[in-house]
């Protein structure tokens, strides 16, 4: 993992000791609100619904076990006692007072962490294949990038004041598990034909108010010179993006205007500028970030006891929890386990600090004291050895995030909607713990399969509800929560938008609405077809007719 | 006649808060009150008031004849809190700084 030195050490301990003196002068009133807000949001510090929220970056969504103890110890003293993991890979704290807010990044700088640009129209954080480094499929270990495009984006002079924000994914597995193609950039590490790797370049990705699916601008850029590449996407994008309209401003309607090839020419001349520059990071430099990602030393593993991963086989839990949230790793020895946040009355995402605390300390007993947070919010315990996978789970299970849903159906992602974001029309959580107990019964879900459910509480789709099998939109209706469905959406390989399959319906109906669509699946499937290979096949008539009736009994508008 | 309540968050700890009678402010909603158009504008000069000495932001009105009220956000912000609990700390130091 990547560690600060003496540099980051003192540049973070500036930032904080000038947000201290920023929140005094705010509350002395010698900042107004409107001088003080662009402040807090460049530290993470937004106004919700009930209080502050602070959303804390973890950089590509590695963390080791003390940075998570040390964000258990925050969420204790200056929050409720939870946190809340999103889907960009970071961690939001939902109760912060401001006046406490300079003592959270002082407590944060401590365990090499920050709130810096996660928020406002900037390079986000940068987020990753949480399998990088301990992936079966991949090239090679990513985040060695991901580090580097972090700090060439941290306070990059030229890209602070963006037409609108910029998120970057970067994945080096055959599968793309970091939804490269939803991003303004997204980056898959790709090897040429003369065997060199570097980078496919993928841009204009987004979900929100009006979702795309990116394209590709390069087929391949030599790693060597990917920061120049990004240098002259951000310049062209800087400097004809839209300013005059928020709705229009990110990259993807930028390409939409000027069409990829204009674009991709545009991007090209400008790199013609700034390649072979200094942008370009030396080699040694290169070597020396890479080396804080060598790969772990798992040979002192001691041989597999006789009985192995056999250990609890026969117990149910312990056997689809097996089939689903162990993953495979490049050594056969070893496995990659995904932790659910998941579970009945749970808020997706959402962990308790006592909670953190035992899965830092799994991850310090079964694996190398790291862990990933993915996307779809939960927590990745990689490189663990598949002698212990039993002993584990029942840990896991014991502290109640031992469930076996890793991909199926209630596995669900869902923003915080209603219940804490300013921007919501509809709270996404209850729903979520509705869908997630009417498909609890673990038998119902293996035989389900693969399908994901994603929920969205307003349009800017932070749930990711566009590229979910099944999504849903939550809409205000005449005042009244609603949620529109919509079918087809991927992430991934073959990325997709999903359609709105027709009017939208009242939260009561919604988890019968799911219950119809996944009925006519599975009447309807041939055997081994997934939810995706279905509607492919069968297309979202036979679910429409479902769910709605006949033409003649449609329920009119929306 | 439109009859109103006014509502910020409170500066120092971003709390939901309802102005009173009394012309204060309370993080109670039953403590809110109702403003006709005849004192509507002593409510909205504490408002401003408030905001120019650095207790509140954010702050709106919310028109109480309409279903604005009864909206699921103000039953929400009324509530102090999600509509489902988050998980709970059972950790060491059992008492948390910020409880519910």
């Amino acid at each position: 993992m990547y560690r600060y030195d003496e540099f980051d050490r003192s540049f973070v301990g500036m930032r904080a000791a000038q947000f201290r003196d920023q929140v005094d002068r705010r509350l002395r009133g010698e900042l107004s609100e409107d001088e003080f807000k662009p402040l807090r949001l460049q530290n993470g510090l937004y106004l919700q619904l009930h209080a502050y929220m602070l959303r804390i970056a973890i950089p590509y969504g590695t963390l080791s076990s003390r940075q998570l103890r040390g964000l258990a110890g925050i969420a204790r003293d200056f929050d409720r006692g939870f946190g809340h993991f999103t889907t960009r890979q970071n961690i939001q704290f939902n109760w912060i007072r401001l006046v406490d807010a300079p003592d959270i990044l002082d407590r944060l700088a401590t365990f090499d962490m920050h709130a810096i640009q996660t928020s406002g129209n900037c390079i986000r954080n940068v987020t990753c294949d949480p399998l990088a480094g301990a992936a079966h499929d991949e090239l090679e270990d990513p985040r060695p990038w991901a580090e580097i495009i972090r700090q060439w984006s941290t306070l990059h002079p030229e890209f602070a004041f963006l037409p609108r924000k910029f998120k970057i994914a970067v994945s080096a597995g055959a599968e793309d598990r970091a939804a490269t193609g939803f991003h303004d950039i997204g980056l898959r590490l790709v090897r040429s034909r003369s065997g060199e790797t570097g980078f496919r370049v993928l841009v204009g990705g987004g979900q929100g108010r009006t979702p795309r699916v990116a394209r590709q601008l390069a087929h391949f850029i030599p790693k060597r010179h990917i920061l120049s590449y990004l240098e002259a996407v951000m310049r062209v994008y800087n400097a004809a993006g839209r300013r005059d309209n928020i709705y229009k401003a990110r990259i993807k309607i930028l390409v939409d205007d000027m069409g990829i090839d204009a674009f991709a020419e545009a991007v090209n001349t400008e790199w013609g500028l700034v390649r072979d520059t200094v942008t370009d990071l030396p080699k040694a430099e290169y070597e020396r970030i890479a080396a804080y990602f060598a790969p772990p030393d798992l040979s002192d593993a001691a041989p597999l006891p006789p009985t192995g991963e056999a250990v609890g086989q026969d117990d149910p839990g312990f056997a689809g929890w097996h089939r689903q949230n162990v993953l495979a790793h490049p050594n056969p020895v070893h496995a990659n386990v995904v932790l659910s946040l998941k579970s009945a009355g749970r808020p997706p995402g959402d962990a308790s600090a006592s909670e953190m605390e035992v899965i830092a300390g799994l991850a310090d007993d079964y694996g190398i004291g790291e862990l990933r947070v993915t996307y779809q919010q939960n927590i990745i315990i990689p490189h663990v050895r598949r002698d212990g996978l039993a002993r584990l789970y029942r840990a896991a299970r014991a502290a109640g995030i031992g469930g076996g849903e890793n991909g199926l159906v209630s596995d669900i992602i869902a923003c915080p909607g209603l219940d804490y974001c300013n921007l919501a029309n509809a709270r996404s959580l209850p729903l979520a713990d509705r869908i997630f107990r009417r498909f609890g019964d673990p038998v119902r879900r293996a035989e389900i399969g693969r399908l994901q459910v994603n929920i969205s509480g307003c349009i800017n789709a932070c749930g990711h509800h566009h590229a979910a099998d099944i999504g849903i939109l939550g809409v205000d209706k005449k005042g009244v929560e609603h949620y529109q469905v919509t079918l087809g959406g991927r992430a991934g390989e073959a990325a997709a938008i999903g359609r709105i399959i027709g009017p939208s319906f009242p939260e009561d109906e919604v988890p019968a609405v799911i219950e119809t669509i996944i009925d006519t699946y599975l009447a309807g499937r041939s055997e081994d077809e997934t939810f995706a290979s279905y509607l492919r096949r069968a297309g979202v008539d036979p679910v429409k007719q479902a769910v709605y009736g006949g033409p003649s009994t449609a329920r009119a508008g929306s | 006649m439109t009859r109103r309540m006014f509502t910020a968050n409170r500066l120092e700890d971003g709390v939901v808060v309802w102005l009173t009678a009394e012309l204060g402010w309370s993080d109670r909603r039953t403590r809110a009150a109702i403003f006709s158009d005849a004192d509507v504008e002593v409510a909205r000069d504490e408002v401003a008031a408030a905001c120019q000495r650095n207790h509140i932001l954010a702050a709106y009105e919310v028109a109480i004849d309409g279903r604005a009220d009864t909206s699921m956000r103000e039953r929400i912000r009324a509530g102090r809190g999600p509509t489902i609990a988050p998980p709970a700390d059972h950790g060491p130091a059992g008492q948390t700084k910020n409880p519910s």
